[in-house]
């Protein structure tokens, strides 16, 4: 199940369609407009000074990025109703990138804090730092969040998320975090098995001795249910098929 | 019952499509009055504090309560006459009866235009009354007008654009948001309101849907199961969350109360919510002092709403001979052209065509003997 | 709970409050809002019940249409408290039990 129709975030062909040529990146700051369907809509077109962006008079055509005329100023990111629309720069350094995106929540980051990039499904991808917070007037609540990030990550972070205080690693070997649990039951894991095959928590060194438990609180929290209820992991189902078996063979005395 | 006023036009309900008609009434020196049940106008923009689609010349890009606010000020500049907490509980031919402020009003208008909006459909499930199940649109006024959470942990049914918007600004007002819930195999609104709260984390589950809610007195936990090929619920894939509130935003239906009330020819539309009056290229029903905009004529969008607003604003201008043939043919026109970019597209073809067919009708009942349509 | 601080809107303008009483407990409001919304506000989602089966109702439509947050107020039974503004001093009963209305 892909593309933006069935799940709210791009596929890999609509990314690839909106991606600008890493060449193009590794120039200098340039828009990244994900907006693939065709909805009536041209703000982007008008924000743009130097005509970078067209959309034409049917207003339902998709945006057509310029690559040569976008300079970079990331003024579209904040008049776009989608915001849909992102920078990537990779002429900075070697190593990182710099992504800009339109955030409107509270509270904010500060420049230099440490938060995690996401990307469009809200997975953690990276450590990023912060590089500017531009809550200008006119943006009117539209916040442009600056982050660097690894290079090899610049098309996948597109949001991030601050890392909460005291925020723990459910699995320590595997460091997946409480969130990222949460979020795997919410999207329909049921099991600490699959939260396991989402998450890959429980899949490292120590076999998921120290975070099943931690797991099963968090999905018992989630779902309302008591952690009793809560199946354990896969390694330990021959033990409760046996034990139906065994019932299902019946004793005399029934 | 106080004694009656006269106005040469009087519009019934100040969202978009109610002020932009008096608007352009007045503008063409019609005697123009506004009366909404509510006490702050706007309609629905008035909750909305997202930035908008559309065109520029629209508006795109700016918040919807800016848009209201915008639409306030110049309905003020042309002198057209606001009464808040005005309910039209009755229409007498060209007769309104209006409850103001706890005071009856009788008022005799010229012309009517009916710009009632559309509320929101209700859907039955196990648990489905319980305290903590609501309209996405009362969670919305309750976060973004009075400033209050009704809840932590929410669910919300349907992923149209009012479902994901709602969601969106759940999260801004700080509230978690668990999964939305799309029974049709694909996401109902545009793609950019998804991956908002898609990047937020929120899980977008199609061909899903709310078994029932359950919880002592009120909501608890949301049990949701996936649909089989027969649209019926697979019991295996039942899972729960634990939700305390679930926002239903499975669609809008064209409030037209007053329009059966007077009595004016009606149309069904799936596509547009349901009965809808019946009316020509100018927006005129089949009565022909009784023009209609906005929601009422098909659930669409602000935009679209103010437009066919305009049109009814110059057209029931034109039918009291304020305004020259040849001036109002222009600006509708006008007007017309902007509608049709609107409802070009994807998302726009099947409004486009339902709104084709109620023409269509029109034409052909109006054809057959319905003298009624010619003012 | 109250929305304070917002990304869009703003810091939340508190207008002036008030005490109402609600089942007899004083509860803080801000005059003028929805009964309703000082009620959510305090985290109280249960505003009336069914007269035939006693069954809890809440608000639902939140825009005066469908009568689930109907209560007494200042003794005049069914008032739909979503689109009831806040006066100081209210009284306003629940009808909890069910059956009387
Ligand atoms: C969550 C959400 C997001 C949306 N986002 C967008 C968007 O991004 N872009 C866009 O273009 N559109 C958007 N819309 C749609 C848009 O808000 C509506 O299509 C538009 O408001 C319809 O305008 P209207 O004037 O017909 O009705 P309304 O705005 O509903 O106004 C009708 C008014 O009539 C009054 N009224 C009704 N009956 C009576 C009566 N008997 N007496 C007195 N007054 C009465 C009501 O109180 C109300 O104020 C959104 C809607 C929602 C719910
Ligand atoms: S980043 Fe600046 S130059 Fe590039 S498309 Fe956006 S507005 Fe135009
Ligand atoms: S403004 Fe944003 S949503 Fe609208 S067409 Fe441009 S990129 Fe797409
Ligand atoms: S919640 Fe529906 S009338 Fe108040």
């Amino acid at each position: 199940m892909e593309g933006v129709k069935l799940t709210g975030a791009l596929s890999a062909d609509e990314q690839a369609s909106v991606f600008p040529p890493n060449e193009r990146a590794e120039r200098g700051p340039v828009a990244v407009i994900e907006c693939v369907q065709q909805i009536p809509c041209n703000p982007c077109e008008k924000a743009c000074p130097f005509g970078a962006i067209e959309v034409g008079p049917d207003i339902t055509n998709l945006p057509r990025l310029d690559l040569d005329k976008c300079r970079g100023c990331g003024l579209c990111l904040s008049k776009c109703p989608g915001l849909a629309i992102f920078l990537v720069d990779a002429s900075k350094s070697a190593t990182e990138a710099l992504v800009m995106f339109p955030y409107e929540y509270l509270p904010l980051p500060a420049p230099d804090e440490i938060v995690d990039g996401v990307d469009r499904t809200g997975r953690f991808v990276a450590k990023a730092r912060v590089v500017k917070v531009d809550t200008g007037a006119q943006r009117e609540g539209t916040t442009i969040v600056t982050l660097a990030v690894p290079k090899q990550t610049m098309h996948d972070v597109r949001s991030m998320r601050l890392v909460a205080p005291g925020e723990v690693f459910l699995c320590r070997c595997c460091e997946v975090s409480e969130t990222e649990v949460r979020q795997a039951v919410r999207e329909g894991a049921k099991t600490v098995a699959a939260v396991k095959m989402r998450t890959r928590a429980g899949m490292g060194l120590c076999q998921g001795r120290t975070c099943r438990r931690l797991i099963s609180r968090v999905i018992a929290e989630e779902t309302g249910q008591s952690p009793a209820d809560i199946l354990p992991p896969t390694s330990r189902a021959p033990v409760r098929t046996l034990s139906l078996e065994a019932l299902a063979g019946g004793d005399d005395n029934e | 019952m106080a004694t009656g006023q006269t106005f040469d036009i009087v519009v019934v309900g100040a969202g978009p499509a109610g002020l932009a008609a008096a608007i352009e009434a007045a503008k063409r020196g019609a005697r123009t009055l506004v009366v909404d049940e509510n006490n702050k106008p706007g309609g629905q923009l008035f909750k909305q504090i997202h930035k908008f689609f559309g065109s520029h010349e629209h508006r795109a890009g700016v918040r919807g309560y800016d848009i209201g606010r915008q639409l306030l000020d110049e309905a003020a500049k042309c002198g057209v006459e606001v009464w808040l907490d005005a309910v039209v509980h009755g229409l007498f031919d060209s007769r309104l009866a209006v409850l103001h402020a706890g005071r009856q009003v009788t008022v005799q208008a010229g012309r009517i235009i009916l710009a009632t909006g559309a509320s929101e459909n209700a859907v039955a499930f196990p648990g489905s009354t319980l305290p903590g199940v609501m309209g996405a649109g009362a969670i919305q006024t309750m976060i973004n007008v009075h400033r209050v959470l009704p809840g932590k942990r929410f669910v919300m049914l349907g992923s149209g654009n009012v479902g994901l918007i709602v969601c969106y600004q759940l999260m801004q007002a700080g509230a978690e948001v668990l999964a939305v819930v799309e029974a049709m195999p694909s996401i109902g609104g545009y793609g950019v309101h998804a991956a908002k709260i898609r990047r937020a984390g929120v899980p977008i589950l199609v061909g899903t849907t709310i078994s029932r809610v359950v919880g002592q007195g009120k909501v608890e936990a949301v049990v949701l199961a996936t649909l089989g090929p027969d649209g019926r619920i697979d019991p295996q894939s039942e899972r729960t969350l634990a939700a305390d509130t679930v926002g239903l935003a499975v669609g809008l239906t064209p409030l037209t109360e007053l329009a059966w009330m007077a009595g004016c020819e009606f149309f069904f539309s799936p596509k547009l919510g349901g009965h809808l009056p019946l009316h020509d290229e100018n927006m005129l029903t089949s009565l022909p002092y009784l023009y209609v905009a906005g929601d009422i004529t098909g659930v669409e969008e602000a935009s679209t709403a103010m437009e066919e607003g305009r049109l009814a604003g110059i057209a029931a201008a034109e039918s009291l001979g304020l305004v020259e043939a040849a001036a109002a043919a222009t600006d509708k026109a006008a007007v017309r052209q902007r509608i049709d970019v609107l409802r070009s597209g994807p998302f726009g073809e099947g409004r486009r065509l339902a709104k084709a067919e109620i023409l269509q009708q029109q034409a052909l009942r109006s054809g057959q003997g319905g003298e009624s349509w010619k003012a | 709970m109250r929305v304070e601080k917002h990304p869009v809107l703003g810091d939340r303008e508190v207008g002036r409050l008030v005490t109402i009483s609600v089942d007899g407990a004083e509860i803080e409001a801000v005059e003028g809002e929805p009964i309703a919304a000082a009620l959510l506000a305090q985290g109280m989602i249960v505003m009336r019940r069914t007269p035939r089966f006693g069954e809890p109702r809440g608000v639902f439509c939140g825009i005066g249409r469908c009568t689930d947050c109907a209560m007494t107020v200042d003794g005049v039974p069914n008032v739909r408290t979503c689109v009831t503004p806040v006066k100081a001093g209210m009284v306003i009963t629940s009808n909890l039990k069910g059956g009387g209305e």
